[in-house]
């Protein structure tokens, strides 16, 4: 400790605004990182808690496809042996009219049988419904809601309230309000409860349950009678624990999750640089007091444990202030996660505050120290081992070694050789990766030679321009290459991850735009959900010759989409005419031949599978798929792979005659509409809608409001992504400002003789700015080269392990260059500080 | 509901000896075979208090076809109005679990109704059905306790305990039974150990015969609730058709 009163304390107290800049760059990682991992984690805590108090006592589920499946199930279910209840429910996410209330989860329930599996803790004086279900279900209007959102909408037992139904928006009386605690607590308290067969009518859901839950008789083995439920229902139907839900959302969330997770490491990551640059600096700065204290006994030991104190110091305090920040960062975050999850996978999540764990909180602020301490580490053994007659020798300290740097630029060839043959080599994952994270160390090893290759580069540019400013801060850096070099590796990440960030956005943007030209083209899409992910409503094979009757359809495809459990989880199922599909289409066919393909699969002798599913799973051509229906499994070889967005988990097409025998159903949740060319696309969305839209849910999207709700989709996944990256563009960027600091202390002498000698102040100034932009510019080509071949590494990694998908590696040129005057822009703005304290110094103080 | 009143309205004359030692599964059976009739038509009004002490009322139909485990009966809610037309159609067979129908005119469907709790439930009642029809004789030990003065009539105490085995709630029950007329006029149910109703049969009066409490009385112990059921219009052994008693008679508001 005496070492720290000594050495760093007044070092510190000295250079306040520069550690203020540093841990405020460690901060923001650890934010970043604590936001992301607290928002994630709130919103599965949410669903989780959701799917607790709603499912009350329930022990086991039975889920059908997304539209349900017939009541008769319940008398089956009712007639196993060991059910002891079994209560019925469907689901509706129901828009309110309520400015700001957002969406209300409505359960359609059977009171009767589910006060025996959830309970219903009614407001005292509020409600007459616990002692007389009949007076709430003799109302098909009567709603029961939460004391939370009655208390947020000043609503009260009598109150009306007006809900969107299938026929429009509709006057519903609240009934009953429920107490804030076990069922209440459920989608922040935009839940209401209804009966079951008054929301069948309402929301135009015919006679079908989403789901039944059931509680077994004391003494029955609960796995025993899943068992028996699974047997006596077949494979069209999913007999689960309620926590296999949780685990579903969760694998459904991963990608997500993923790349929320990588891109907050590599803030953290950036943060790392920026403490790294500012203990080099301040390592180089007091190698006179590291050389006294050598000298009057100090042990190598000792000088190594004052560097990394001081790192743990920086990094408790921007832990603690990450960690704050984190946490307002996250519940800043919520609604809009909340909307992007609602929007990507139907799931609706409503969540008012923020779950953190205490173990997570304790993780984010042992990272943000641990990754100081390792920051602080090189710089302490370079300080434990400088000679102490090296260390009071004047003008040494800038020199780098042209041992260190031989040693460092073989390592990076050395790097960069295992990195390419591990690329080329390898087949496996594993292999992958290493050659990815290889390739990204290879470049920082590099980046002090390119600082110095670049700077050289750039003397000899502005030296033709006799700027004699310029070529005074290129003169600096070259002077100064452990300044600089760790501040560029941190901006040149950044930059790298804006590159790969931009290229995959890209890519995915020219796939999916591909895949909406040549699939996804019809002229009016009809559904029954304005969230196209949702299929809860079908629509009778009769509408088809309603919708063919509408003067200028020219033709029309009925498709019904069901998720089924194909190789351990759910994925998308879509039944349609597919000679009538492939007369309009030409979808990307990755693995088969198109017209094989389409021959067998019209004929119900295949089936062609989504890019994603066959690359996730492994799926070859012509291998056996077996799919669960109502009437047993059917075993169909895949003869076919196309590119298809249209299913993150993946997507199978089949014919809608093999639907229609193995499911034993004709009905469609969505029709594709294609018109007569001389017709205007509104004007047959209104007539569908005058025509069909009351009584149920139907909304009509135009290809091109169908394009823009897609390209919404994905702008909303990227949105989070940028705020990420903006987030380590500016650590970098402080690092620059951190940097420029540094340069104007260490280079206080230089200025005070070109003051001197007669330099403007706006000379000064000038030579600051190009020095700041300069290494702004080495880091943007340095980062654009690095994110060049980390787009490739991403897309690759994407589909190998994410998302399936193979996307075309194309370079985001416009995205690049645009960032070349952002960056040094902002190099720019991180100088004037710097500069203005530079100029504002007298010239005493300067030639002290 | 035509369990309440099979207990209630079908304990009739009686065909033993007064003052010979009685036996007290005799005296059960004579109970029922007195309120045995071909059909019962009526109408009701139940008042309920709750343990808030708020107090509301419905007011039904009744007719029912057939008695105890081979009948068929309809309830229709007549007031308060938002349940008009509300109805429950019970068919109980003796050979097999009886089916239970609720019908609701708001959303035009019906449903059915599997335990007694489910039923008790849906007509807003707090008579624990199921336990009284479990005074079936072949689910209970009977054993004649005392012959006391209850309310100034002369009745027999009979302590029900049922049999091991059976699907009963109450392990026993005390049955005070008239022993002029064998008409029930308290049940009283305890569970383990504590008391958890209490059932009187008021204004006994004797209609084409057959003597009818007109006036039924619950108190619940444990949810501390009080309900009171007046029937009025009683008629006896009217005409009565098979197809009054389905779901379409039901649906038709017949």
């Amino acid at each position: 400790m005496i070492g720290f009163h000594a050495i760093s304390w007044p070092f510190l107290k000295r250079h306040r605004l520069r550690w203020v800049l540093t841990i405020t760059g460690v901060a923001l990682g650890v934010a970043v990182l604590v936001a992301m991992q607290a928002a994630n984690s709130t919103v599965l805590n949410a669903f989780r808690r959701t799917i607790d108090v709603i499912g009350g006592e329930t022990q086991l589920e039975i889920f059908g496809d997304d539209a349900g499946f017939s009541e008769d199930v319940l008398n089956i279910v009712e007639s196993c042996a060991g059910v002891r209840v079994a209560a019925p429910i469907i689901e509706q996410t129901v828009d309110t009219d309520i400015s700001g209330q957002g969406t209300l989860l409505v359960l359609g329930v059977d009171m009767l049988r589910d006060g025996m599996l959830r309970k219903y803790d009614f407001e005292p004086n509020a409600s007459d419904i616990e002692d007389d279900v009949l007076a709430f279900l003799a109302q098909a209007n009567a709603l029961v809601i939460t004391q939370e959102f009655a208390r947020r909408n000043h609503l009260s037992v009598g109150s009306e309230v007006r809900l969107r139904t299938a026929d429009g928006p509709k006057q519903f009386v609240i009934r009953g309000i429920l107490r804030p605690r076990g069922l209440a607590r459920a989608f922040g308290g935009n839940l209401a409860i209804m009966d079951i067969y008054a929301a069948q009518q309402i929301f135009g859901r015919g006679h079908v349950f989403d789901r039944i839950d059931l509680a077994v008789a004391p003494g029955t083995n609960l796995s025993e009678c899943q068992s028996r439920l699974s047997q006596m229902l077949g494979p069209a139907f999913r007999v689960a624990y309620p926590v296999t839900r949780a685990q579903s959302f969760e694998a459904l969330l991963q990608v997500y999750s993923r790349m929320m997770n990588l891109l907050s490491v590599l803030a953290l990551i950036v943060g790392v640089f920026v403490i790294h640059n500012s203990f080099s600096i301040a390592v180089t700065q007091r190698r006179t007091d590291i050389g006294i204290l050598r000298a009057i006994g100090a042990r190598r030991g000792e000088i190594r444990r004052i560097f990394l104190v001081e790192g743990a110091v920086i990094g408790i305090a921007a832990s603690l202030l990450g960690v704050g920040g984190g946490v307002l960062i996250a519940q800043a975050s919520l609604k809009f996660i909340s909307r992007l999850v609602e929007v990507r996978y139907a799931v609706s999540i409503v969540v008012s505050e923020i779950t953190v764990s205490p173990l997570m909180l304790a993780s984010a602020f042992a990272a943000g120290v641990l990754v100081s301490i390792v920051a602080a580490a090189l710089p302490a053994e370079a300080a434990a081992l400088t000679h102490p007659t090296l260390a009071l020798q004047r003008g040494r300290y800038q020199i780098l070694s042209t041992r260190n740097t031989w040693v460092r630029n073989a390592c990076a060839a050395f790097t960069t050789i295992t990195a390419l043959v591990f690329l080329l080599a390898g087949s496996s994952s594993l292999v992958f990766y290493l050659s990815y994270v290889l390739s990204i160390f290879a470049m920082i090893l590099f980046s002090p030679g390119f600082v110095m290759l670049l700077t050289r580069v750039l003397t000899l540019l502005v030296r033709r321009l006799r700027a004699i400013e310029i070529m005074l801060s290129t003169e600096g850096l070259l002077q100064a290459p452990r300044r600089t070099a760790w501040t560029v590796s941190a901006l040149m990440l950044s930059v790298a991850a804006v590159v790969v960030i931009a290229g995959v956005s890209n890519a995915t943007y020219a796939s999916i735009s591909r895949w909406l030209s040549t699939t996804l083209n019809p002229d009016l899409l009809v559904t029954s959900s304005p969230n196209v992910a949702s299929h809860s409503f079908l629509f009778p094979r009769s509408m088809e010759s309603e919708l063919k009757a509408i003067s200028g359809v020219d033709d029309l495809q009925g498709v019904r989409t069901i998720r089924v459990t194909i190789v351990g989880a759910a994925r998308s199922l879509m039944a349609t005419n597919l000679q009538k599909l492939f007369h309009r289409t030409t979808p990307d066919f990755v693995a088969g031949t198109a017209a094989v393909a389409q021959k067998l699969a019209t004929e119900g002798k295949g089936v062609i599978i989504s890019e994603n599913l066959a690359t996730l799973q492994s799926i070859r051509l012509y291998e056996p798929l077996q799919i669960p229906t109502p009437t047993g499994v059917l075993t169909l070889p895949v003869v076919g792979v196309i590119r298809d967005f249209t299913s993150q988990e993946g997507s199978i097409l089949i014919d809608e005659a093999v639907f229609q025998r193995e499911w034993k159903s004709n009905e469609v949740d969505l029709f594709r509409i294609y018109l007569l060319p001389s017709v205007a696309p509104n004007d047959i969305k209104k007539e569908i809608l005058r025509r069909l839209g009351g009584g149920r849910p139907l909304f009509v999207f135009t290809n091109k409001e169908l394009r823009e709700y897609v390209f919404h989709v994905v702008d909303e996944w990227f949105d989070l992504t940028y705020v990420q990256v903006i987030i380590a563009v500016s650590i970098a960027i402080l690092g620059i400002a951190n940097t420029m600091f540094v340069s104007v202390t260490d280079r206080a002498r230089e200025f005070a003789v070109l003051r001197a000698i007669g330099a403007f102040r706006r000379q000064i100034k000038i030579m600051i700015y190009s020095e700041a932009m300069l290494i702004a510019l080495i880091a943007v080509i340095t980062g654009i080269s690095l994110g060049a071949v980390n787009l490739y590494y991403t897309l690759e990694l994407c589909r190998r392990g994410i998302t399936g998908l193979n996307l075309r590696y194309e370079f985001p040129w416009r995205s690049a260059l645009m960032l070349i005057p952002l960056i040094c822009g902002a190099g720019f703005v991180s100088s004037v500080w710097p500069a203005r304290s530079a100029v504002a110094a007298s010239l005493g103080r300067w030639s002290e | 509901m035509n369990r309440i009143l099979l207990i209630a309205l079908a304990f009739g004359s009686s065909n033993l000896a007064v003052g010979a030692t009685p036996d007290a599964q005799e005296i059960v059976k004579e109970c029922q075979r007195r309120m045995a009739v071909k059909s019962m038509r009526c109408e009701g009004v139940m008042k309920i208090t709750n343990s808030r002490g708020v107090t509301r009322e419905k007011r039904w139909l009744f007719r029912r076809m057939g008695h105890h485990d081979n009948s068929k009966s309809v309830v229709r809610f007549t007031e308060p109005a938002s349940e008009r037309g509300v109805s429950v159609l019970i068919i109980n067979h003796p050979d097999r679990q009886s089916e239970e129908w609720l019908w609701i005119p708001a959303t035009g469907r019906e449903r059915r109704i599997i335990s007694s709790s489910e039923m008790n439930r849906s007509l807003g009642i707090d008579f624990d059905l199921n336990e009284l029809e479990e005074h079936d004789i072949r689910q209970y030990d009977y054993q004649v306790l005392a012959h006391l003065d209850v309310d100034g009539n002369s009745c027999w105490k009979i302590r029900a305990q049922a049999k091991p085995g059976t699907s009963a709630v109450a392990s026993v029950s005390y049955l005070y039974i008239r022993d002029n007329d064998f008409a029930l006029t308290k049940i009283e149910k305890y569970g383990a150990r504590e008391l958890i109703s209490t059932l009187i049969f008021r204004d006994i009066q004797s209609i084409q015969g057959v003597p009818t409490p007109t006036t039924v009385d619950k108190v619940d112990a444990l949810q501390h609730s009080r309900a009171v059921i007046t029937l009025t219009n009683v008629v006896y052994n009217a005409a009565m058709q098979d197809d009054d008693f389905t779901l379409h008679a039901v649906r038709e508001g017949r």
